[in-house]
């Protein structure tokens, strides 16, 4: 009995294991290629303006291709893991174009909550190699009337409706 | 120790005082940050020494190297801040931080908001640029207040007068660097920043509904509730301001760039 469980879980553990990101890809083609941009936007302080998020992690994996996109798909559909750099831009070299992507933000600092999540899924259109840019967005909300007191220094009221005439 | 504390004074007694003068009543409790934004050029900033030039130029690198999210016209077509040829880019450097550091002695002139709006709009007629792309003083003044709210060494410097009286507004003027450096937010936020991609119209009637909004979602929560929430986008009018600048760009022959750096410089009112 014990040797049969241990057997089972062998198998479990073997077929888990050839069920990697690779499995099951389209033939890799010229002529893909896009950009991922990573963005912070904290709307907690009263100015929620979207700002560049340096050095982030994003992993992309490819889930399908659009089949009803107004021409083929192209690119390679390979799981990637790249880091935007100080420019906050991704470039995925031949990334597969005219294809659905789920996008994970990795970076856990000072992004603990976007890290956390479950990845985005993202469709990059047909189109020139290198023209579409994914623009990945991670949004701080906070509600209510304590979190403005805790926080230490006040900027109070706000100052993003200025009276400039 | 000391000389941080001597430049951050002023701004810790002032910017709380300035912010909440240009707003109106009731509006929502700020926040410091949570997230480091242009935190290079922050600690630049605060690393200047008064007559050492050098420590100008060092902050007038950074603020041209800092991120604004038009990289992409950079990394895919050549065009931007950080692709100026070096021997264009020492001289406008040199220029502001010679200016900066005349302005900071009391010799030189500042910039207000309205060259700013002046030298976008100038570009949006030059370009051929959408009308979303046009500016105004209060776009200008928000985008000045969001990074006062993140570099206050360097943006709270000379924000207020020292003679000012309850109800008066922050200076218009700024220095020529914090002049360059709102330049380059307002130019990246209309590149890439959808909610900034309106005419100023447009934005003005966005902003009144928002703070409707704020208020509501602040005063009447009775918790505090931090959720975050991811987004994967794409941005038709960044497609559609690209295509233009890349079209216009390309057509500009080496003395129609310089031609316009040097009217950029001229309208901030930066002298030669």
């Amino acid at each position: 009995m014990k040797m049969r469980s241990m057997m089972t879980f062998l198998f479990l553990a073997l077929s888990c294991s050839s069920c990697d990101d690779t499995k099951n890809l389209p033939p890799t083609t010229p002529g893909g290629g896009f950009y991922v941009q990573t963005v912070g936007q904290d709307n907690s302080n009263g100015i929620g303006t979207p700002f560049a998020a340096q050095f982030i992690d994003i992993k992309g994996v490819w889930d399908h291709d659009n089949a009803s996109c107004l021409g083929v798909p192209v690119g390679d559909a390979s799981t990637w893991t790249l880091n935007s750099g100080g420019g906050a831009l991704i470039q995925v070299t031949n990334g597969r174009i005219c294809a659905y992507w789920n996008f994970t933000w990795q970076t856990p600092s000072p992004w603990a909550g976007c890290a956390t999540l479950p990845a985005q899924n993202g469709y990059v259109p047909i189109g020139p190699p290198y023209t579409t840019l994914m623009v990945f967005t991670c949004i701080l909300y906070s509600t209510g009337p304590i979190i403005a007191d805790a926080q230490g220094m006040q900027f109070s009221p706000s100052p993003t409706f200025t009276d400039v005439t | 120790m000391i000389r941080y504390l001597v430049r951050c004074l002023p701004m810790l007694v002032f910017l709380p005082i300035a912010l909440a003068q240009n707003s109106p009543p009731g509006g929502p409790a700020m926040t410091t940050p949570r997230y480091r934004v242009h935190a290079e050029v922050e600690e630049k900033a605060r690393l200047l020494q008064d007559n050492n030039q050098d420590t100008y130029r060092a902050l007038a690198d950074e603020i041209f190297k800092a991120p604004r999210g038009f990289e992409i016209l950079a990394v895919a077509h050549g065009i931007g801040p950080t692709e100026i040829p070096p021997s264009i880019d020492y001289v406008i450097k040199d220029r502001l931080s010679w200016a900066e550091m005349q302005y900071r002695r009391g010799l030189g002139k500042g910039v207000t908001e309205q060259s700013i709006v002046n030298f976008t709009n100038l570009l949006v007629e030059k370009f051929g640029l959408p009308d979303y792309v046009r500016t105004s003083p209060r776009q200008v003044r928000f985008m000045r207040m969001f990074l006062m709210l993140h570099n206050p060494i360097f943006m709270g410097q000379g924000a207020v007068r020292p003679d000012i009286q309850v109800g008066e507004s922050i200076n218009e003027e700024m220095s020529p660097l914090q002049a360059v450096h709102v330049l380059l937010e307002v130019l990246g936020h209309k590149f890439f920043d959808a909610d900034f991609q309106l005419t100023p119209e447009a934005w003005d009637r966005e902003q009144a509904s928002r703070a409707t909004h704020t208020r509501a979602t602040q005063t009447t929560g009775t918790d505090t509730k931090t959720t975050h929430q991811l987004v994967v986008s794409i941005n038709p009018k960044q497609s559609e301001i690209r295509s233009a600048l890349v079209r216009q760009v390309n057509s500009m022959n080496p003395a129609e760039a310089l031609s316009l750096i040097d009217k950029a410089l001229e309208v901030l009112g930066i002298e030669k």
